[in-house]
């Protein structure tokens, strides 16, 4: 029997790739995240990792996207194993971000041609691999009948090859998608690429637009070991994270946080991960989602995982994490991304992570929304009595806490009308421009 | 399967209708889909299913118009989608760049003169459809041109000026283009029309000038013809080449119903071939003739009065009737249209030829009293004129009133510092208020007492005028 099982054959088809493909991202812009944790983690691991930087360069009038990454770089000796591999990444037990060996698939799925240029340290060789990208879509599509392994597939779609380059001290790694197209075309639309980037990526936080993000680097420092930020240019323009201080809200106001609250996520002794939440002044309405800082978000080796809504239902309603503004920062090496890092791979440290959060920040922040809100349910009801004509703005009984909160713009009105009857008295001790002046009436 | 297209020209003053949505309206009936066509953003457009959203653009100092209203219809209508909306036309494709930087959109750029351009799988090239001029029916838009046959005889221009984008936009010079089973095709979808208006961008250079003519004479616009018992007029639109008009040309021209013949005359160093070429079609009894003057490019308004006057003499001389239509110089890129080139030029100087214009409604006429008085005798009294204030420059009428010769005795004491400071005051202060602070703290009276006359809001104000905090 034993000797029947080492002799039978193992076949891996060529769907697979089309899994790891296609079949991987709905959202093509998921191939910057993929890109750029390759690039960070190349960085992460450079000897002298000093004026390292990441460059993405969006081209859409040639349908072209660059990714490249000053790191380490891959030396022409291990080009062809790294390269020519599939799904055996050497970096699983490093503590790196990327770790399954399929990231750099994912743009397959949305060009015509990929191109991986890399060169490490020391060597006059650059290592070049090209994917016929269309060829590898005709066979996936026309040869259904009689697939070809999964070797096969590679072999007929990829060449590897070796060009001389000049600089011995260049080290790099540079992908470029030509014949690049998507649904919707989101893929080259800049200003989606850079609000995904500036969320997703492990960019800094802007000094001059958020004044908590020297507290908050130091905190998360002192606390992460591994906690780093890395510069990523946009055509040419550095990324940061989008927090800043002020922000609109969904009731057409603003808003802006007193404070950062930092905490630390634990089971049973073992710290899952660190985070902090900002305290809001008026806590009054969500965030508008266009400002892209709504939500806990969780970050692992500083990159997002899922999305803005990941925690929704930490809270108890889903909508009040978009009241809230932070970042959990996962340090347990047994809470693992899941291949999308849309979530975590199923285990019990996933169960204990999530109920932590809930106990700790969902529940709290909460019943801080809901206090809100009841409060200014109350001044509602005060404010009807004032002798001023607001009822026609009131929302109507029907209407739920959220929208009764959203249309609750009462307090501008009353500073509006607080004005007519000034001026209205103003007008009645006569057209004096001194008091005017000096009551600030136009 | 029939789709619902909508054509959109951002809300900016044109005179001329949109040429590129009509042709992209006629494709689209082609292919049997539903077109409709709006002026800027319509919230109406919000609850309708569009498969495809054209947004054209026209001059690049439209930039915040047209920017806004891609940004209307991709947000609103299309909630981001960039793969359903498309821009083109002449802003577009100058600053295509920045336009996908700032919208998101990859705009398409330049002439649509190929099939499959525009994303569908089909033989058909959009620039050679016959324009829509049923596409406005049922709206108010006023534009002009609807009853002439409007279009082109080449596309193109051999040179590459560097005030001008047609390089850019068409970087391959058309010799020709058959003008006839052009308008024939009008005639069979929307009836004769009255004129024949040509956008060629230098149609002198095409080396089929005389075949184009034959073409138009042709089609019924020789000398004298007419259609309805009205003179049937040919307009060379975007102006002739001094330098490529040459003798024969003239004549032949001069054989077509051109009305007017437009000469362009960028730089006061043409002045001898743009003279000599005038005189030339006075020769040949073409008269109504109409004159491009750019200024505010690398001349000064010396060069610029002198241009006009030159065109008042030829008038005299040779009795002709010469329009100048002065064009300030805007670099292709900008996005407004507060370009000046200094020193030569000032805010001021450049508002008040503006000024002057506007009271003549763009051209300048070909009378010589008015001119003089327009513009004035000679180049120091027109640099003294670029100086007066609005509501004297606007309303001089034909002898000066009082106000003006105050305005001018008090002028004429001013040394050149002074006037070199009244004009930077003016030109830094556009605001009431500003204008009003600058006043307060100048020290100069002679210039504090000329700049009273660019204060007249001040006089009616109930409020203390000139305060300056001391009651």
């Amino acid at each position: 029997m034993k000797k029947n099982a080492q002799s039978s054959t193992f076949k891996a088809g060529m769907f697979l790739l089309e899994n790891l493909t296609s079949g991987m991202y709905n959202d093509p812009l998921t191939i910057y995240r993929e890109y750029i944790q390759n690039s960070v983690d190349a960085i992460e691991v450079k000897l002298n990792p000093k004026g390292a930087s990441i460059s993405i360069e969006l081209d859409p009038f040639n349908k072209t996207i660059s990714v490249s990454d000053t790191g380490v770089g891959i030396s022409s000796r291990e080009a062809e194993s790294i390269l020519g591999s599939i799904g055996c990444s050497n970096k699983a037990e490093t503590g790196l971000r990327g770790f399954r060996g399929i990231g750099r698939l994912g743009g397959l799925a949305f060009c015509d041609r990929a191109i991986f240029r890399t060169k490490a340290v020391g060597e006059n060789i650059e290592s070049i691999q090209e994917w016929d990208c269309k060829h590898l879509r005709h066979i996936l599509s026309n040869h259904k009948k009689t697939p070809f392994t999964l070797q096969e597939l590679f072999y007929n779609v990829t060449k590897l090859y070796k060009e001389n380059h000049k600089k011995p001290d260049d080290s790099y790694f540079k992908v470029t998608l030509e014949g690049v197209s998507s649904f919707r075309n989101y893929i080259f639309d800049i200003h989606k690429v850079k609000n995904y980037i500036s969320q997703v990526a492990p960019a800094p936080l802007d000094h001059n637009q958020f004044k908590f993000a020297g507290m908050l680097n130091n905190y998360l420092k002192a606390k992460i070991a591994t906690y780093k930020t890395f510069p990523i240019y946009l055509n040419g323009e550095k990324i940061y994270k989008p927090y800043r201080n002020e922000f609109r809200t969904t009731n057409k106001g603003s808003d802006f946080l007193d404070d950062v609250e930092p905490f630390v996520l634990k089971a049973e002794n073992q710290v899952l991960a660190y985070g902090w939440y900002g305290k809001r002044n008026n806590f009054l309405g969500a965030i508008n989602r266009t400002e892209n800082i709504a939500g806990i978000r969780v970050r692992a080796g500083n990159i997002l995982i899922g999305d803005a809504h990941l925690l929704d239902e930490c809270f108890r309603e889903p909508r009040f994490n978009g009241y809230v503004i932070g970042e959990i920062h996962i340090v347990s090496k047994e809470i693992i991304p899941n291949s999308r890092r849309d979530d975590f791979v199923d285990n019990p440290t996933k169960a204990f992570f999530y109920n932590a959060v809930e106990k700790e920040i969902g529940l709290s922040l909460s019943k801080q929304i809901r206090a809100q809100s009841q409060k200014l349910s109350k001044q509602k009801s005060s404010n009807s009595q004032l002798p001023i004509s607001i009822e026609k703005n009131a929302p109507p009984q029907s209407a739920s806490p959220d929208q009764q909160s959203r249309n609750f713009v009462k307090p501008d009105l009353i500073k509006q009308t607080e004005k007519e009857l000034l001026n209205k008295i103003i007008s009645s001790c006569g057209k004096c421009a001194k008091l005017a002046a000096i009551l600030n009436i136009k | 399967m029939s789709r619902n297209i909508l054509l959109v020209e951002p809300d900016y003053k044109t005179k001329f209708p949109p040429l590129g949505l009509m042709k992209i309206s006629s494709y689209h009936k082609l292919l049997g889909d539903t077109v409709h066509f709006v002026k800027g953003c319509k919230v109406e457009n919000l609850f309708n299913y569009w498969d495809r959203i054209y947004v054209t653009s026209l001059f690049t100092f439209n930039w915040k118009t047209t920017i806004d209203t891609i940004n209307f219809y991709k947000n609103n209508i299309l909630h981001g989608d960039t793969s359903r909306i498309l821009a083109g036309g002449i802003m577009a494709s100058l600053m295509a760049e920045e336009v996908w930087k700032t919208t998101g959109i990859v705009p398409h750029q330049g002439v649509i003169n190929k099939p499959g351009m525009v994303g569908d799988d089909n033989d058909l090239v959009i620039d050679e459809m016959i324009p829509d001029y049923d596409l406005f029916n049922g709206g108010n838009y006023n534009y002009n041109l609807l009853d002439s046959y409007f279009g082109y005889s080449t596309r193109g221009c051999i040179r590459k000026c560097k005030f001008c984008g047609v390089h850019k936009l068409e970087p391959n010079f058309v010799e020709y283009k058959g003008l006839k089973p052009f308008v024939q095709k009008v005639i069979e979808k929307f009836g004769e029309k009255q004129h024949l208006v040509l956008f060629d961008n230098n149609i002198l250079a095409s080396k089929h000038f005389k075949k184009i003519i034959h073409d138009i004479m042709d089609l019924g616009f020789k000398k004298g013809d007419k259609l309805n018992n009205r003179v049937r007029y040919v307009d060379f639109n975007q102006g002739t080449d001094a330098f490529l008009l040459k003798k024969d040309f003239v004549q032949l021209i001069s054989q077509i119903n051109i009305h007017p013949l437009r000469i362009a005359f960028d730089s006061i160093k043409d002045k001898n071939v743009y003279c000599q070429k005038v005189k030339m079609a006075g020769e040949c009894g073409i008269r109504h003739l109409s004159n491009y003057i750019l200024y505010n490019f690398n001349d000064g308004p010396a060069d610029l009065w002198e241009r006009l006057k030159i065109n008042i003499d030829l008038n005299k001389q040779f009795d002709l009737s010469i329009y100048s239509f002065p064009m300030k110089y805007i670099p292709l890129n900008a996005k407004d249209r507060s370009f000046i080139n200094q020193p030569n030029w000032n805010w001021l100087f450049l508002r008040n030829v503006h000024r002057i214009l506007n009271v003549l409604k763009g051209s300048v006429m070909t009378g010589e009293d008015f001119f003089y008085r327009a513009f004035g005798r000679d180049v120091d009294e027109f640099e003294m004129i670029l100086h007066m204030p609005e509501n004297i420059i606007m309303y001089r009428g034909k002898q000066p009133k009082s106000e003006e010769k105050n305005w001018v005795k008090l002028f004429k004491k001013l040394t050149s510092l002074q006037k070199n400071n009244l004009i930077k005051i003016l030109s830094e202060n556009r605001k009431r208020d500003e204008l009003r602070n600058a006043y307060v703290k100048l020290s100069d009276g002679k210039i504090k007492k000329i700049l009273e006359y660019y204060m007249p809001f001040e006089k009616n104000n109930t409020l203390p005028l000139f305060d300056s905090g001391d009651n």
